[in-house]
C-alpha cells in the first residue's frame, strides 16, 4: 500500500539522470578494434603460393582464383577475386593460408550503393587498409 | 468589445505558445528518457538537439499521406481534427498565470474565463475520445486500430468518472467551480492536499489514465498492437495525436496544481504576480516531469486489470471520500 | 450450416510485428480481447541448414552452426563440436585448457543471451528502461568475445577438438572487471522489475503450463524448469567439467511466465558463480588437440551415428549426425528447442488476452534462427 516497489524503481531511474552516458561518439571518434578483428580482407599476391586451400575451405564459396601457366611453364596467379557480398567473415581462409597471404584487417566502413562494387579483385584487395577513411559521417 | 479583442489576441498568442510548448516537450521527453537510460538523446541538430523538434515537424509535413483503401475518407480526415480541437478547447480555460487587477476588473490569463471551468474541461476531455474512436473505426477493416479504439473508449469512460469524483472534493470545500476562486480559497487555509490526501492519490492515478500514459497507455500500446489507433495514419495527421496528448498532460497537471496544491500560492507569495507565476510553473513542471519519469520506469497494465483498478478500487474509494467530505462539512469540522 | 460468429475477429500478428521476436506469424481468433484459437506459422527464416551440411566438410560447417541461434552462437558451436568428437571417439582427449575456455565462453554466452531476453521481454510488456541497461552489460561481454575471436555476434570460435585461438591476458582482465560489476547491475534489473506490482500482475498466472504438459510437449531448459522439473543437462548428463563445479539449478513449480522469468534471472547469478570458480585456476596447456589444429586437414570419422547435446540458454540443443566414413556427413539432424516451444505456444496461450500472448512469447524465448533452421 505504501507503493514501496514503485518508489524503489523510480529511484533507480532517477539516479541515472546524474550518471555519465555510455554512448560512444562514433563516427567522430573511431572505434578501436582488437588485433584479431575479422573484417575486410587484405591480400598480398607476392606471398601467395596458389595452393587453393582458401578457395576449398570457404563455406559460401566466395573466393575465385585463376591460376594459369605462363610461358616458362610456371604457375602464375592471374586473378584473385573475393565476392564480399557473399562472404560470411568467418575467417577460415586466413586460418588455412600457410603463408599468411590473406589476412583480415579492421576496415569496416565499406558500405556501398551498388552490388557490383562488392566484387573485389586482386588489386583492390592488396590496397585495403592503406587508404584513409573516405567515408565519414 | 474590449473583451472580444483581448480574447482574439489571447487566442492567437496562446495557440502559438502551446504549440511551442509541445515542440519543446518532445525534445525534453526524449532527452530525459535518454538520460535515464544512460544514453544521450538527440544531439546533433542544434545545440544539444534543440532544433530536433523543428526537424521532426518539417519531416512530418513532407511525408506522403497514405490513406488505406477501405478507409472512410471523411471520418479518417475528421478524426484528428476533432481530437485536436477538443484538446485545445480544454487548454483555453486553464489560467496560465495569476490574474491581475486592472482598472477594468480582473484580467485573466486564459483565453476565455468561465465560472464553471471545471465542468467545461470535463466536457471537452470526453470529446477527445470521440476523435480516437473515429480514428479507430475509420481506418478501414484494419483490426489493430479497431482494438486500440475499443480500449481507448472503455478506458476514458472509466477513468473520467474517477477524475471527476476526486475533483468534487476541493469543489465542495471551496464552494465554487472557477479556478481562480479555488486558489483563493486555499489562501485562507492550507493547501487542499493536506485535507484530501485520498483524493489527491486517486486523481494522480486517474491522471495517468486519462492522458493515456504509462502505466495506462493501452490504446497506444506500441509493442502489442503496433501503435493502436493511429497505425494507419502517416505524416502530420499522425503527428496531431501525440501533439494532443502532450497538451492533455499540461492541462491535467495544471488542474492538479490548482485544485490540490494551491496554484500560484506558496512561501513568499504576498499577492505579487511574478512570484506566483514562478511557483505555479515550478509545480506544473514537476508533474510533467513525473509523467516522463513514470514512462521510463513502469511496465503497462493489461486491459482487464486496468478496468479492475478503476471500477473495483478507485471508484468506491472516491465515492466514500465524497461521503466523508460531505459529512465533515455538514457537521462543521473546524478547518485549520 | 450455421452462420459465422460475427463477434470473432481474425487478427494476424504477422511476420513483422514489434514483439514476435523474429519472424513468427500467429493467426489469432479473438472475441473482444479474449483469444479463442491460435495457429502459429513458422518457416519464414528457413535456410536449408540441414541440407547444407551434407555438402560441406565437418570443419567447413562450423561457421554455419553459428547462425542457428544467433544470440548465443558459442553454445551452438559447442554442441556441434561435441557431436563430431563423439563420432570420432575423442571426447575424453580434449586438453584441459580447451575445456576451461569452452566452459567460460559458454557461461558468458548464457549471461549474454539472458540479458537480451530480459531486455526484449520487458520492452514487450511496456518497461522501456531495462532494455538499455541490459544491452550495456552485453556490450562488455561482446567486447570480450571480440578480443578472443574477432567477431561480435557470430564467433566461429569453438572448434572440433578445442577452440580456435588461445585467450589473451587482456581477456582475463576484462573478465575480472565484468565479474566485479555484474551483481550490482543484476540487482538493478531486479529492483526495477521483480517486485513491481504491475510486473507481477502481468506475469503471474499467465501462460500456465502444468508439469505433465511440459514433459509431454518436449520443453527443455528454463521453460521446463519453470514448471517444476529440476532437469538441467549440466547436472544430469554432465559434459566438459561441469561435474566438478558447484552451482544450483533454479526451478519453480508454478509454471507461469513469472516462474520462467525468475528461473532465468537466477540462472544469470548461477553462471556468475560458475565463472568466479573458474577464475580461481586457469589451467595451462594447448588450446586444441594437435590433429585438429589445421582446419584444412580432412576429418573422416568412422561410419556410425552420434548425438551431441548441450544445455543452451533456451533448452537442449542436439546435433544428431550420421556418417558414412566420408569427409562430409550423410545426414545431420538438429534438435532445436525453439521449434518445440513455438508449438507449445498455442496451448499455453489459449483463453488469455492479447496482451498475454505477447508476454508468453517472450517468456519462451523463441529465436527463429533455431526454430526454422
Amino acid at each position: 500500500m505504501l507503493f514501496n516497489d514503485f518508489r524503489k524503481g523510480l529511484s533507480v531511474t532517477f539516479k541515472y539522470l546524474f550518471k555519465k552516458p555510455v554512448t560512444e561518439n562514433y563516427p567522430y571518434e573511431k572505434i578501436k578494434m582488437p588485433q584479431r578483428a575479422r573484417w575486410l580482407h587484405h591480400f598480398n599476391p607476392k606471398k601467395c603460393i596458389m595452393c587453393k586451400l582458401c578457395e576449398n575451405i570457404c563455406p559460401p564459396k566466395c573466393i575465385y582464383m585463376t591460376v594459369v601457366k605462363n610461358e616458362e611453364g610456371k604457375r602464375e596467379l592471374k586473378g584473385y577475386d573475393i565476392r564480399i557480398d557473399r562472404c560470411i567473415f568467418c575467417g577460415l581462409c586466413t586460418e588455412v593460408c600457410p603463408t599468411k597471404a590473406i589476412t583480415m584487417t579492421d576496415v569496416h566502413e565499406f558500405a556501398d550503393k551498388d552490388r557490383k562494387n562488392f566484387h573485389f579483385n586482386m588489386e583492390q584487395l592488396s590496397k585495403v587498409g592503406q587508404e584513409e577513411e573516405k567515408k565519414v559521417g | 468589445m474590449y473583451v472580444v479583442i483581448w480574447g482574439i489576441v489571447k487566442f492567437i498568442v496562446l495557440l502559438i505558445l502551446i504549440s511551442l510548448y509541445v515542440l519543446f516537450m518532445t525534445w525534453f521527453d526524449r532527452k530525459v528518457i535518454a538520460r535515464m537510460q544512460n544514453r544521450i538523446g538527440p544531439k546533433l541538430i542544434g545545440f544539444h538537439g534543440l532544433w530536433q523538434p523543428i526537424a521532426d515537424t518539417i519531416k512530418s509535413f513532407w511525408k506522403e499521406d497514405v490513406i488505406p483503401m477501405g478507409a472512410y475518407r471523411v471520418m479518417f480526415w475528421l478524426a484528428p481534427v476533432i481530437f485536436i480541437t477538443a484538446v485545445f478547447a480544454t487548454a483555453f480555460v486553464i489560467p496560465f498565470a495569476p490574474p491581475i487587477k486592472t482598472s477594468h476588473g480582473l484580467f485573466h490569463f486564459s483565453v476565455v474565463h468561465v465560472d464553471v471551468a471545471v465542468l467545461f474541461v470535463f466536457a471537452f476531455l470526453g470529446l477527445t475520445s470521440f476523435g480516437v474512436l473515429y480514428a479507430g473505426i475509420a481506418s478501414g477493416g484494419s483490426k489493430y486500430p479497431y482494438i486500440g479504439a475499443q480500449r481507448e473508449g472503455a478506458q476514458m469512460i472509466s477513468y473520467e468518472i474517477v477524475l471527476a469524483l476526486s475533483l468534487l472534493n476541493p469543489i465542495l470545500m471551496s464552494h465554487s467551480l472557477s479556478f481562480e476562486k479555488i486558489v483563493e480559497a486555499q489562501t485562507h487555509h492550507l493547501w487542499f492536499v493536506f485535507y484530501q490526501p485520498v483524493a489527491f492519490i486517486t486523481y494522480l492515478i486517474a491522471m495517468f489514465a486519462v492522458a493515456a500514459k504509462v502505466p495506462f497507455d493501452l490504446p497506444e500500446a506500441e509493442s502489442e498492437i503496433c501503435c493502436g489507433y493511429f497505425v494507419e495514419y502517416s505524416g502530420m495527421k499522425m503527428g496531431l495525436f501525440p501533439f494532443g496528448q502532450y497538451i492533455a498532460v499540461l492541462v491535467l497537471s495544471a488542474i492538479m496544481v490548482i485544485m490540490f496544491l494551491g496554484g500560484w500560492t506558496g512561501p513568499f507569495w504576498k499577492g505579487c504576480f511574478f512570484v506566483g507565476l514562478i511557483w505555479y510553473w515550478i509545480k506544473i513542471a514537476f508533474f510533467i516531469f513525473l509523467f516522463t519519469w513514470a514512462w521510463a520506469t513502469f511496465p503497462r497494465y493489461r486491459y482487464d486489470q486496468l478496468m479492475d483498478i478503476s471500477w473495483k478500487i478507485l471508484l468506491p474509494i472516491a465515492v466514500l471520500n465524497i461521503f466523508w467530505t460531505g459529512f465533515a462539512l455538514a457537521i462543521g469540522l473546524p478547518i485549520i | 450450416m450455421s452462420s459465422p460468429d460475427i463477434r470473432v475477429v481474425e487478427l494476424n500478428m504477422g511476420p513483422q510485428h514489434p514483439s514476435t521476436h523474429g519472424v513468427l506469424r500467429l493467426i489469432l481468433r479473438i472475441n473482444g480481447e479474449k483469444i479463442e484459437h491460435i495457429s502459429p506459422r513458422v518457416g519464414y527464416l528457413h535456410r536449408g541448414i540441414e541440407k547444407l551440411a551434407e555438402n560441406m566438410t565437418y570443419q567447413q560447417f562450423t561457421p554455419v552452426t553459428d547462425r542457428l541461434d544467433y544470440v548465443f552462437s558459442m553454445n551452438n558451436n559447442l554442441g556441434y563440436a561435441m557431436a563430431v568428437e563423439k563420432l570420432l571417439g575423442v571426447e575424453n582427449q580434449i586438453p584441459e585448457r580447451a575445456q576451461w575456455i569452452r566452459v567460460v565462453v559458454a557461461e558468458l554466452d548464457r549471461i549474454a543471451n539472458h540479458l537480451v531476453w530480459l531486455g526484449t521481454h520487458a520492452l514487450d510488456i511496456g518497461a522501456m528502461t531495462p532494455y538499455f541497461y541490459c544491452l550495456r552489460e552485453r556490450e562488455m561481454i561482446l567486447d570480450m568475445f571480440e578480443e578472443i575471436s574477432g567477431a561480435r555476434l557470430l564467433y566461429n570460435y569453438v572448434r572440433i577438438g578445442g577452440v580456435a585461438k588461445d585467450i589473451t591476458p587482456r581477456f582475463l582482465d576484462m573478465l575480472k572487471e565484468f565479474l566485479k560489476i555484474f551483481p550490482e547491475r543484476h540487482k538493478e534489473y531486479d529492483t526495477l522489475l521483480t517486485k513491481n506490482r504491475i510486473w507481477m500482475k502481468r506475469t503471474k498466472d499467465v501462460g500456465v503450463i502444468s508439469k505433465e504438459e511440459a514433459i509431454n510437449w518436449g520443453l527443455s531448459g528454463p521453460s521446463l524448469r519453470g514448471s517444476g522439473w529440476e532437469w538441467d543437462l549440466r547436472k544430469k548428463r554432465p559434459y566438459l567439467f561441469y561435474s566438478d563445479l558447484e552451482f544450483d539449478v533454479p526451478y519453480f513449480s508454478e509454471g507461469d511466465v513469472y516462474a520462467r522469468y525468475l528461473v532465468r534471472m537466477e540462472e544469470m547469478l548461477q553462471s556468475h558463480r560458475i565463472l568466479e570458480q573458474c577464475m580461481k585456476k586457469v589451467p595451462d596447456g594447448p588450446h586444441i588437440m594437435d590433429e585438429f589444429k589445421k582446419v584444412s586437414k580432412p576429418i573422416k570419422p568412422p561410419a556410425g551415428e552420434a548425438y551431441g547435446y548441450s544445455e543452451v540458454p533456451t533448452g537442449e540443443l542436439g546435433f544428431y549426425i550420421v556418417s558414412e566414413g566420408k569427409n562430409k556427413p550423410y545426414r545431420m539432424k538438429i534438435r532445436a528447442p525453439s521449434f518445440l516451444h513455438a508449438y507449445a505456444l498455442p496451448f499455453a496461450a489459449r483463453g488469455y488476452l492479447i496482451s498475454d500472448v505477447v508476454a508468453i512469447i517472450g517468456s519462451f524465448d523463441v529465436v527463429f534462427g533455431e526454430c526454422d533452421r
